[in-house]
């Protein structure tokens, strides 16, 4: 019998994801492991621009990293969740040792030693794991039977190798 | 971060890119992840190993949630449970629930790691108050009797032989308790919640 257990490399560069992130982040090249997972990144290097570009478009979550200099990140999270509180902010902090009151704007919180792929995880996650009101409705089937569909994370040929065996779970 | 040093979490949700999204995150905070889709496939998975721990979405078509952990805290009794789902709030454990902690969708995804963390570290502390009582069965509703009464059918966990009860009053979760028609033992049971079934179209 088979492994059931799956692969971590399952999930790379196999999503099937059309969300936009603003990134607002001193160094967006340490953000890569998004757009190489299917992202579309707005990049914005300190606050104030960061705010300028959500307010001119619209973006699907927000990776925003604590120190950002003059404006940091939990003003940053208390503006946009003003403006838009159903989009998701992931913020992104060099030590987790944050006063917890400077986190009530922040859907999660990730430390970079945590690693891209924990905070890719963390992204995917927050889009797509929420309560009803915030989740989109979509029609059910009537039956359930595995498909790949535009909101399914992991792509047909995925699927495709789990059923024909070529990819291990 | 707790290092997870590979503990098996089973991700049951019907909901794909829930489900594809949780077990993403587990797998790269260090789980090894298996998924299934409902209670049903669920239990398959369980023949072949026993995780370290399950997490349960509660509105699932096939089999719920609700019944899964019914079954799961009397059949394995050792294994640590999360209910998980975006109809309700809060960090307590629904009404009618069968499960050491519960989350819900929205909440911060590091809270759902350290729960899930604390449980591993702790199974076997789970595992021995577990298996000093008797988990209630979480029955779904049958529909109604000859005489339009709606009904349920309790199996005996002491002598395995089943017995139709009639539905007097909505229990909402609540724990009921009712004498086997055949053995002397006792049984606890949870009534499947009307409107669970209403639920699980807009899950």
């Amino acid at each position: 019998m088979g492994r059931i257990v799956r692969s971590p490399s399952i999930y790379l560069n196999v999503m099937a994801t059309t969300s936009t992130l603003l990134c607002i982040h001193r160094d967006p090249a340490e953000l890569s492991l998004l757009q190489e997972n299917g992202y579309e990144l707005v990049t914005a290097a300190n606050g104030h621009e960061g705010l300028r570009l959500f307010m001119s478009q619209p973006v699907d979550a927000i990776v925003l990293e604590y120190h950002l200099g003059l404006l940091d990140g939990v003003a940053i999270a208390d503006e946009i969740k003003q403006v838009r509180p159903e989009v998701p902010i992931v913020m992104l902090t060099d030590h987790l040792e944050i006063p917890g009151s400077a986190l009530k704007s922040v859907d999660a919180l990730v430390a970079k030693a945590d690693g891209p792929h924990f905070l890719l995880a963390t992204v995917h996650f927050v889009l797509n794991v929420k309560p009803r009101s915030r989740a989109r409705r979509k029609p059910r089937s009537p039956t359930r039977a595995r498909s790949s569909s535009p909101e399914d994370p992991l792509s047909a040929e995925v699927w495709t190798g789990i059923r024909n065996g070529t990819v291990q779970f | 971060m707790f290092n997870p040093s590979k503990h098996q979490i089973l991700v049951v949700d019907d909901e794909p890119s829930i489900r594809e999204s949780i077990a993403m995150l587990l797998t790269f905070s260090g789980y090894d992840v298996s998924v299934a889709e409902d209670g049903f496939t669920a239990l398959q998975q369980l023949r072949r190993t026993l995780p370290a721990l399950i997490l349960s979405d509660l509105n699932m078509p096939q089999m719920s949630g609700y019944e899964l952990l019914s079954i799961v805290r009397r059949r394995f009794p050792q294994i640590p449970t999360v209910a998980m789902s975006g109809a309700y709030q809060g960090d307590n454990v629904p009404p009618g629930v069968i499960a050491d902690s519960f989350f819900a969708k929205g909440e911060n995804p590091t809270n759902l790691l350290a729960t899930i963390a604390g449980l591993v570290r702790t199974s076997e502390t789970w595992a021995s108050a577990h298996q000093k009582e008797v988990a209630p069965a979480w029955i779904p509703r049958n529909g109604n009797d000859s005489q339009g009464v709606p009904y349920l059918v309790v199996t005996c966990a002491e002598c395995l032989r089943a017995f139709q009860l009639p539905v007097v009053e909505e229990t909402t979760g609540a724990v009921l308790e009712a004498p086997c028609r055949f053995c002397p033992s006792r049984n606890r049971y949870i009534i499947e919640p009307l409107g669970t079934r209403i639920h699980q179209l807009f899950a």
